[in-house]
């Protein structure tokens, strides 16, 4: 019988066409309250914490006290990913550029890309065939 | 002799060209309109299914015209503003979603609330389903206006690629971060966590029990109980629907533009032809063109092992489609699909929604009596 059958599909986000939405949603800082690693951390939390926070509203952040260990910092992303980062003996300035760098990073897992360009969208000029050249100027054997 | 007969089998081959490259002599049997077939299975985006609630469950405000202030019986609680804002998650959610200052907290704890057999809270049923509303209505005018050609089936497909539960699962699970509530109290009350930040998360009741890793039991299907996919894609249906509560119409079709339609679908991909050269022949009866014709454009290797034919579909003089393949059956095959292609998914250039201000009548597609 003649007709169309149908192929269901799922349709695939594309973060940043329509809305950017930022993958990290949540960071915890660990710190100890006397370790001598955990000092960047303490000067971080005291002094710049919430300046920083509020510059990230997207993002909840979650302080815990945890004793006896090294301070760390952990980024939960949309993906179900997480990707944390040992300040142990960093100053505040170092554990701020850490915190940025979860923040911008995507969650994924770090691959090397083997296409120098990843896309959803077939190449827009096609395979390229021999046989749509004018015959004249066809190779010949 | 030797020469009249070759003309003469010349004559013998030529004929049926000719008479392909001409209208048809014989009259083509008018096309019947066969009943339409009743579907028996719904799109995911459909399935919501229309609870009447009784007058007895209802509280009537004074005014009964005043149809936002009516409100089920069953809602005994609700989550303040107040504690609202006290959820982390929920503030997050609010900033990733960059909802308006107008919309409020405790409308996205609400969205997050479907309706379980033990919950007192108001919860996002009644949302979810004018959500749903409002999601196939931008939807399927965005895809009309675009697709004016599109049969009915693709159509619906393309719609439910958008805002079937998979896709609004991938939207609230992936984009947008939401969380199912999945710990126990007893869970909750180790971590110390506070009570209230159950609420930011979304909670259902499941179809399915998790025995242990790798195994999952379907024991709990009751009338309240949801699928994983369901479960979510409401949510989503339910945070559209107190867009438009809060911030009104014009604000509600930008968000589903940029969160739902700025998604990929591929529409081309969804037409599997049964008999495309039948449909090709009876499309172009109904259009009142020329049946279709294929001729070969060029060809190489036709007695070696790979061989590449390349062929156009003719509609009289003007070729519809081309088409490529390792054989002259699969070459033609190809032409009649993209010529069908090529007539479906035309997309007129700037096309205008009936939702929009400069919205000019545009021609849809009656549809083929074939299908």
């Amino acid at each position: 019988m003649a007709g169309i059958n149908i192929i269901k599909q799922v349709s695939k986000a594309r973060n940043g066409l329509g809305l950017f939405i930022l993958p990290c949603k949540q960071i915890t800082i660990t710190y100890c309250n006397f370790g001598g690693s955990s000092q960047g951390m303490r000067d971080f939390l005291r002094l710049k914490l919430t300046k920083f926070a509020s510059q990230y509203p997207e993002v909840a952040f979650q302080v815990l006290d945890k004793p006896g260990f090294h301070p760390v910092i952990k980024g939960f992303y949309s993906n179900n990913q997480t990707k944390q980062i040992c300040c142990r003996k960093l100053n505040a300035d170092m554990i701020e550029n850490k915190l940025k760098l979860i923040i911008n990073s995507s969650g994924r897992k770090l691959t090397k890309p083997k296409q120098k360009v990843i896309s959803l969208n077939k190449s827009v000029r096609g395979i390229w065939s021999p046989f749509h050249v004018d015959p004249s100027e066809r190779y010949k054997i | 002799m030797l020469g009249c007969s070759r003309r003469l089998f010349y004559r013998v081959r030529l004929s049926p060209i000719r008479r392909t490259l001409s209208t048809s002599p014989v009259k083509p049997n008018p096309l019947t309109v066969a009943p339409a077939r009743k579907r028996n299975f719904k799109f995911s985006y459909e399935r919501s299914s229309h609870t009447i609630v009784e007058e007895p469950e209802l509280k009537v405000p004074e005014n009964k015209l005043d149809f936002a202030n009516y409100q089920r019986n069953s809602y005994k609680l609700k989550i303040s503003e107040e504690d609202a804002k006290k959820i982390p998650s929920i503030l997050t959610l609010h900033a990733r979603l960059v909802l308006s200052s107008k919309y409020q907290y405790s409308t996205l704890v609400r969205a997050l609330t479907c309706q379980m057999k033990e919950n007192e809270y108001a919860d996002n049923k009644q949302m979810a389903l004018f959500g749903a509303n409002l999601l196939s209505f931008y939807v399927t005018e965005n895809l009309i206006s675009n697709y004016p050609r599109l049969p009915i089936s693709i159509l619906k497909t393309a719609t439910d690629a958008y805002i079937g539960d998979f896709s609004l699962c991938d939207v609230a699970q992936n984009s947008w971060g939401i969380e199912q509530d999945e710990t126990s109290n007893l869970e909750k009350y180790l971590s110390s966590e506070p009570k209230l930040f159950r609420f930011g998360r979304l909670r259902y009741d499941k179809h399915t029990t998790q025995v242990e890793k790798g195994i999952t039991k379907f024991d709990n299907v009751t009338v309240t109980s949801l699928d994983h996919a369901t479960a979510f894609a409401d949510a989503v249906r339910a945070i559209v629907a107190g867009v438009y509560a809060h911030d009104g119409e014009e604000i509600t079709k930008k968000f589903i533009q940029s969160h739902v339609l700025s998604r990929k679908i591929d529409i081309s991909s969804m037409f599997q032809f049964r008999e495309p050269g039948k449909l090709l022949s009876r499309l172009l009866r109904v259009k009142q063109m020329e049946p279709p014709t294929v001729r070969l454009i060029s060809e190489t290797g036709r007695l070696s092992n790979s061989p590449i034919f390349v062929v156009g579909c003719f509609s009289g003089d003007s070729m519809l489609a081309g088409g490529e393949g390792s054989s002259l059956k699969e070459a033609r095959i190809r032409s009649f699909v993209n010529a069908l292609k090529a007539f479906y998914l035309y997309k007129p250039l700037d096309s205008k929604m009936p939702s929009d201000d400069d919205f000019k009548p545009l021609f849809v597609d009656e549809g083929e009596p074939f299908y």
